[in-house]
């Protein structure tokens, strides 16, 4: 069974109401994604901004409510209070930007201790202070730093108090929204080996949010790619990242800038994504597919099974598990 | 080729609240005509305030230059008035930002932001200026060009902006273009799109451009040198397939340690250890040694000179010194 299973979310803002406060305009950030997450196990999901990713980690979590769709935590339904309950303690999220998602206010001491206090899981000042300091040496910081506040510290510092926090009531899944993305190359390292040490020591299961397929690719045992809200492929790490069959996956690992001086770039992706607000119909990826053929422009593609543990939303993705 | 600019020994230094602030050391570096040339760093190492000082944009009360020349075209450029230096700005060498949403003025049309450079430097008149403005936004790649002119930037997307910035840069073809970061705040094929252009006008215009990225994939697919800059110091130079395939600094080889390998998706990155340090604390000798693995003794007390380990590669490392086994080091 799966720890966390999302089935056909959907989430729509309304942007424009009348004067009834009836909605006139709404967008699509996600549209009818399903996905699911293993004890244990690490899903990418990648995408370029506006594609819905961090919305779909949000919604699951409840920071947006749902417009539809059901998430079942453990095999119930998250709608259910004691699930719920129980399923926003044991996920946790850490966020991109390191210097927005901490309280400046706040000593890191009070910031990790946060949950514990909210679930009154201290039994007294002495115990906290030594879970906090617990926490912090997980994340390889000294214990002098729960005194202090987050400016005193580095981007990839404040990564690790935020990592501490999410920690802090023994969590089972962290969904990472961009957790390296504004950090220097040599520090996103350290937090990926540090993530992945956690994960080994307390077998998280992560979902992790990134636009860097490469390194994805190197953290994840499956990859989701979203594109104009909709998960257009979902396939094991290796197999997506080798031999991509949606033409958005290709064209997005064909645009990867390799660190290979010898390496020739394939073609370029022509055009931009359309507005969210009107999405093409048909497939939302056909006026910038290179593939396009009548049937693109009129009939929206289904996710599809292609063996092996790999689905693609496009009518000619070719079947098969070769690699 | 001819040596177009020529930086020696730069070393910059900022006055702040705090105390002065070392921004770069010694930095030496030299753009041939119509090549492109790559700066690679962290943030904080001195990359971009390198490319700011050749164009004068910082701001004059503060900064300190303690050392150094500045070279362009043959001529020393430091003693400059601010009016000549205005002839070469635009005209001569323009920059790319890295933010196109803070770097196009928001209450100015894009066209009345490229034509500035138009009127003031080839003295067209405005009718003139805008048909040119309209030419550059077509060579960017800016569909239905003479609608975009009217617009302001908050109607363009990212990748958008970021053409339009590149057209005001090329405004007066200029000889030389810094582009700083200027694929960072753009999406993965966006990013592709823009590099694509500058590499075709690079090569269209024979003009040499300065690519100033953290970016290894981007420094690696566009530019046929590269400096590696670390805490404000150039720490190794050279042809880009030296750089990549055979580099001679452990700060170049744990950047290049950073990446993760598509093929071995398994193997731990090993990376560097520690943070980059603070640029009021310098530390004394090589500025990497409380990162190195491989510091010895040395590396602590003195400044390591540049060793040649090839043709136009060179490095700033003790490990390299030719008499290391002598001398009992470690």
């Amino acid at each position: 069974m799966a720890l966390i299973d999302m089935q056909h979310v959907t989430k729509t803002f309304v942007v424009d109401r009348d004067w009834l406060g009836r909605p006139v305009r709404q967008l699509t950030a996600v549209h009818d994604v399903s996905l699911s997450l293993a004890a244990g196990e690490t899903v990418g999901l990648v995408g370029e901004s506006g594609c819905g990713k961090s919305t779909l980690a949000r919604t699951v979590l409840g920071l947006y409510p749902k417009t539809s769709g059901t998430i079942l935590y453990k095999g119930k339904s998250v709608d259910d209070e004691a699930t719920g309950r129980a399923f926003r303690r044991h996920v946790q999220m850490i966020f991109q930007d390191p210097y927005a998602s901490l309280d400046p206010r706040m000593t890191v001491e009070d910031i990790v201790a946060e949950p514990l206090r909210n679930y009154h899981l201290e039994r007294d000042k002495a115990d906290l202070r030594c879970r906090v300091t617990a926490l912090l040496e997980e994340v390889d910081m000294p214990a002098e730093a729960a005194q202090r506040y987050p400016h005193e510290f580095s981007g990839g510092q404040r990564q690790r108090i935020g990592i501490a926090r999410a920690l802090a009531l023994s969590p089972e899944c962290i969904f990472c929204d961009e957790p390296i993305s504004a950090l220097d190359v040599s520090v996103q390292v350290q937090i990926v080996n540090m993530l992945q040490r956690l994960q080994h020591e307390r077998g998280l299961s992560y979902l992790f949010i990134a636009h860097d397929l490469a390194m994805v690719h190197h953290l994840s045992q499956r990859i989701g790619v979203m594109y104009l809200g909709r998960l257009v492929e979902l396939g094991p790490s290796d197999a997506l990242y080798h031999d991509p069959r949606h033409p958005y996956t290709q064209a997005l690992i064909a645009a990867i800038p390799r660190p290979d001086p010898h390496y020739r770039r394939h073609d370029v992706l022509a055009g931009e994504v359309p507005s969210p607000l009107a999405p093409p119909p048909g497939c939302v990826f056909h006026p910038r597919c290179p593939y396009t053929q009548e049937r693109c422009r009129k009939e929206v593609p289904l996710l599809r099974d292609l063996g092996g543990g790999r689905l693609a939303a496009c009518h000619f993705a070719k079947r098969g598990d070769a690699v | 080729m001819a040596t177009l600019l020529d930086v020696q020994n730069l070393s910059i230094s900022f006055r702040t609240y705090r105390g002065i602030l070392a921004a770069t050391h010694d930095v030496t570096l030299h753009v041939d005509a119509g090549e492109t040339v790559g700066i690679v760093g962290e943030s904080g190492c001195g990359k971009s305030v390198t490319a700011h000082a050749v164009m004068r944009l910082l701001p004059a009360a503060t900064t300190i230059y303690s050392s150094g020349t500045i070279t362009w075209d043959g001529e020393a450029i430091q003693g400059y008035t601010e009016k000549e230096m205005n002839h070469l700005r635009g005209r001569e060498m323009a920059m790319v930002f890295q933010d196109p949403m803070t770097a196009l003025n928001p209450v100015l049309s894009i066209g009345s932001q490229i034509r500035e450079g138009l009127t003031l430097h080839q003295h067209l008149s405005r009718s003139d200026a805008d048909q040119e403005a309209a030419a550059l936004l077509r060579e960017v790649g800016i569909t239905s060009p003479e609608r975009r002119l009217h617009q302001y930037p908050h109607e363009l997307s990212g990748g958008m902006r970021q053409r339009c910035l590149i057209a005001m840069a090329l405004a007066c073809s200029p000889r030389l273009l810094f582009a700083d970061e200027p694929t960072t705040a753009l999406d993965v094929t966006t990013e592709a799109q823009v590099l694509q252009l500058l590499r075709s006008l690079q090569a269209e215009r024979q003009m040499a451009v300065v690519l100033i990225s953290h970016n290894l994939g981007v420094i690696a697919q566009m530019c046929r040198r590269v400096y590696v800059m670390y805490a404000g110091c150039v720490v190794e130079e050279g042809p880009v397939e030296a750089i990549f395939d055979e580099p001679a600094h452990p700060y170049t080889q744990g950047l290049l340690a950073s990446l993760p390998d598509p093929a071995h998706k398994d193997k731990i990155l090993t990376g560097i250890a520690g943070q980059a340090p603070d640029l009021f604390h310098m530390p004394t000798g090589c500025r990497f040694y409380p990162r190195c693995r491989q510091a010895m003794q040395i590396c602590k007390r003195q400044v390591p000179p540049y060793y040649t380990t090839g043709t136009g590669h060179r490095a700033a490392c003790w490990l390299l010194c030719p008499e290391r086994e002598e001398c009992a080091w470690h």
